[in-house]
């Protein structure tokens, strides 16, 4: 009995102390990715899925599409912060302003959930301050968890690149070649919601740091719709609207909800494919600047 | 309490201490404790549940004992079993009746209402808002194969009722199986049981085993499979495959996780259970893979119905009956849902061709049997049951029968060929997995005897597993078996 007890003992012990020298040295190694972007990238594309569906960053060459999906501003926020520390060159910053992901129903789904947890804190811890991991102080056990859940692969691919990689390894974010063309399915299955959904309070707080973070930074924050089906049934403008009016005031906003494209550019309801991508990413490659010059004046 | 909770994991260590440490007296103190630290476990979930677990618990111990004073009794009249059998049959009933109100009720009535549409009558069915306790098909079918045994004369019966409690209710194998029978447990629980050094770290070796099934392979493909069968309609044709194929990973490593954590830890306790897995997905054809899969369930379907309809004797067309009913009857067994039906006739179809040619119990043996790589025929039959096999779990798997054709429609898409965007990390976890069982297959769970001459390098191996655990582990997932 004895000698079972001090072995279960030690191997637990050992296993824990390699677990957290594991996690400690993947968290230094993450930590050390490069995020320069080439000169000729000047504006940062964030935001969820919608984003990361949209703006294909190989044709609209002067930005860099870093969305990711299901990703709360709370990450996002990281993300921005880190970009805009080490690229001097960045002067615009677009932000992805869709209804659906301001409501509370984020909050558990993309924030506090065990399995959304577990996946994106890995991802993203290197980006975040205490303050945003003070949010989790409720949940230690899933915190300490997902902290352990590092993404060791990056860690790997980091050591045969000589410890010199950049933010593509860390998998926070890029856009998204989307294949589906799944529109019919998508409104034919579309489940109405019902009754009024409160708001997040975690969504309106990092949107608001997200501005006040641009302006500190003297970078240009844009809130952008991206291009919708049908969006005056399924993009809930009218609340969209208020909302920004209500929180964020000051901020550009470009309304692309209701960009014109065929169905077959449509993976569903809400997202791009590849198509519709590719016709989008061209039209604010040549007329973006133009558009935010119509309706803010000079750039 | 999740077997991969913190609740168990500070639960075990107690259990453990008191077991050995206090109840030194002998069995009936250790019997005590085991059914004490079970009603903890169980009432974890729902204390309510504990009523219904006692009353199913306490009837199968006195039919026993009723069954055995009737048949002292008749033993001079004319039918002595006359009597003795009404007390089993009374028995099944009450607990049939338990497990169908519970598990069954608002199915048959929607179903009965349903069929009265067809005939152009409208019926409402009063459903009703009823909690499925958890692990209530396995407890009830451990009880009911007790009674039966009795009835048999197989087994006699017990009279030391904390005994049988603790046969029935055992915390480790309680809401998931394996399911037991009296005859291989409740006898461990008459005699003290000494701790065994052997025993108790082969027991901790199965269960970290079972914690990398579940934590690392399992649910990390729940992750993928979720979000795959949540946005079927959305996703591709290579997509839905890679989430077909998982879902045959994280079902399998789910279930037989939880049995070797559930078997590892009874050894922890000096009690032997009986294995529930053996590498199912090695099998050659469907019949074999069914010998592997979820041994204690389909051995008691076997023995208590399978056999006593006949078997396979009698003419082809009984034959087939009888194979069907126990496929339709474990298909249902799983769930109040069409889908389980279906999925229980599809592999019924699937064995009647191997039983009518006489080929079910062609491959008894295990496969490569002292070769490192199978022949390219036995690789053919293995890839072949496996597609087989997770066609079905398409439909298992799937919320209803429309998801079903839809899923399987989806899959036929252009997009087959595209490379998937879900899972590919699941599939990682998946493929070592399928290395190391393949490795490990001759043997009760695939790291038992490790190949490895060396202690230090085992120890290193051992450590590397539970590294894995903690720290590539997916959201922790319910076991999927619990909700049976």
């Amino acid at each position: 009995m004895k000698k079972f007890l001090i072995r279960v003992g030690v191997f637990g012990c050992a296993v824990a102390i390699a677990a957290a020298c594991l996690a400690g040295g993947a968290y230094w190694m993450l930590s050390r990715a490069s995020f320069k972007l080439p000169a000729g990238k000047h504006i940062l594309v964030v935001g969820a899925s919608r984003a990361e569906c949209a703006v294909d960053d190989r044709i609209f060459a002067s930005a860099v599409n870093v969305a990711q999906s299901a990703c709360p501003y709370l990450y996002t926020y990281g993300v921005i912060r880190k970009f805009l520390e080490e690229n001097e060159q960045l002067d615009t910053v677009i932000v992805s302003f869709h209804y659906s992901t301001l409501t509370e129903n984020i909050d558990e789904r993309w924030i506090f959930r065990e399995s959304a947890m577990n996946y994106k804190i890995p991802l993203h811890l290197s980006l975040m301050d205490k303050e945003d991991l003070s949010l989790f102080s409720h949940r230690k056990l899933m915190l300490i968890k997902s902290v352990l859940n590092l993404p060791y692969r990056d860690v790997v691919r980091f050591i045969l690149r000589g410890g010199k990689a950049s933010y593509r390894e860390l998998n926070i974010g890029r856009y998204l070649r989307l294949e589906r063309d799944k529109l019919q399915e998508a409104i034919a299955r579309r489940e109405e919601t019902s009754g009024e959904r409160g708001l997040s309070i975690f969504q309106r707080d990092y949107l608001q740091k997200i501005a006040g973070l641009c302006k500190s930074r003297g970078a240009e924050l844009i809130l952008m719709t991206m291009p919708l089906y049908k969006p005056e049934v399924y993009g809930e403008m009218e609340k969209l609207n208020a909302y920004r009016e209500a929180y964020l005031p000051d901020a550009k906003y470009m309304d692309y909800s209701a960009f014109p494209l065929a169905d077959s550019c449509r993976g569903d309801i809400q997202h791009l494919n590849y198509k519709g991508a590719a016709v989008f990413s061209e039209y604010l490659r040549d007329h973006l600047s133009r558009d935010i010059a119509l309706k803010y004046g000079t750039r | 309490m999740l077997f991969n909770s913190i609740d168990f994991a500070i639960f075990l260590p107690i259990v453990f201490f008191l077991y050995w440490f206090i109840c030194r007296g002998g069995a009936i103190q250790q019997n005590v404790l085991a059914v004490a630290a079970s009603f903890v476990f169980y009432g974890w979930w729902d204390w309510r549940f504990l009523i219904l677990m006692s009353i199913t618990i306490a009837c199968s111990w006195a039919s026993g004992i009723w069954m055995t004073n009737v048949r002292e009794r008749d033993r001079e009249k004319k039918n002595p079993k006359r009597r003795a059998r009404a007390v089993m049959v009374g028995n099944i009933v009450l607990n049939l009746l338990i497990l169908g109100f519970f598990k069954y009720y608002n199915f048959f009535a929607q179903g009965f209402a349903d069929a009265f549409t067809l005939f152009g009558k409208e019926l409402n069915p009063t459903t009703l808002k009823i909690i499925l306790p958890v692990g209530i098909s396995f407890y009830t079918f451990q009880a009911l194969s007790y009674s039966i045994d009795v009835y048999r004369e197989k087994l006699q019966p017990t009279r030391n009722a904390v005994a049988f409690f603790a046969f029935v209710s055992f915390f480790p194998q309680l809401v998931a199986g394996p399911i037991e029978r009296a005859t291989n447990l409740l006898p461990q629980f008459y005699s003290k049981r000494v701790f065994d050094y052997a025993k108790a770290s082969d027991g901790a070796r199965q269960i970290l085993w079972g914690l990398f099934k579940k934590m690392v392979v399992a649910d990390n493909c729940a992750l993928a499979v979720n979000r795959i069968f949540e946005e079927h309609y959305a996703v591709g044709g290579s997509d839905l495959v890679m989430g077909a194929a998982l879902f045959a990973f994280q079902i399998y490593c789910d279930f037989s996780g939880y049995s070797d954590i559930a078997i590892g830890t009874a050894r922890l306790f000096g009690i032997g259970l009986k294995k529930n897995f053996s590498f199912p997905y090695f099998s050659r054809d469907i019949a074999e893979f069914w010998r592997r899969w979820h041994i204690s369930l389909t051995t008691w379907f076997r023995d208590y119905v399978y056999i006593p309809l006949g078997g396979s004797r009698g003419g082809r067309g009984q034959k087939i009956r009888n194979t069907f009913v126990i496929f339709l009857a474990s298909g249902l067994w799983h769930g109040a849902n069409w889908t389980f039906v279906v999925w229980g006739a599809y592999h019924a179809l699937l064995f009647v061709p191997l039983l009518l040619l006489g080929r079910n119990r062609k491959y008894t043996d295990s496969v490569a049997t002292g070769r490192k790589l199978p022949t390219l025929k036995e690789f053919a039959g293995i890839a072949m049951t496996f597609v087989l096999v997770t066609i079905g779990w398409i439909i298992f798997r799937a919320r209803d029968m429309r998801q079903t054709i839809e899923y399987m429609a989806g899959m036929c898409d252009a997009s087959l060929f595209s490379i998937p965007i879900h899972g590919r990390v699941a599939c990682l976890y998946a493929v070592i997995f399928l290395v190391i069982e393949w490795l490990g297959r001759g043997q009760e769970y695939a790291i038992e005897r490790l190949p490895v001459k060396r202690a230090g390098v085992r120890w290193v191996i051992y450590g590397a597993i539970a590294l894995f655990i903690a720290t590539s582990s997916g959201a922790s997932e319910q076991f999927i078996y619990f909700q049976f």
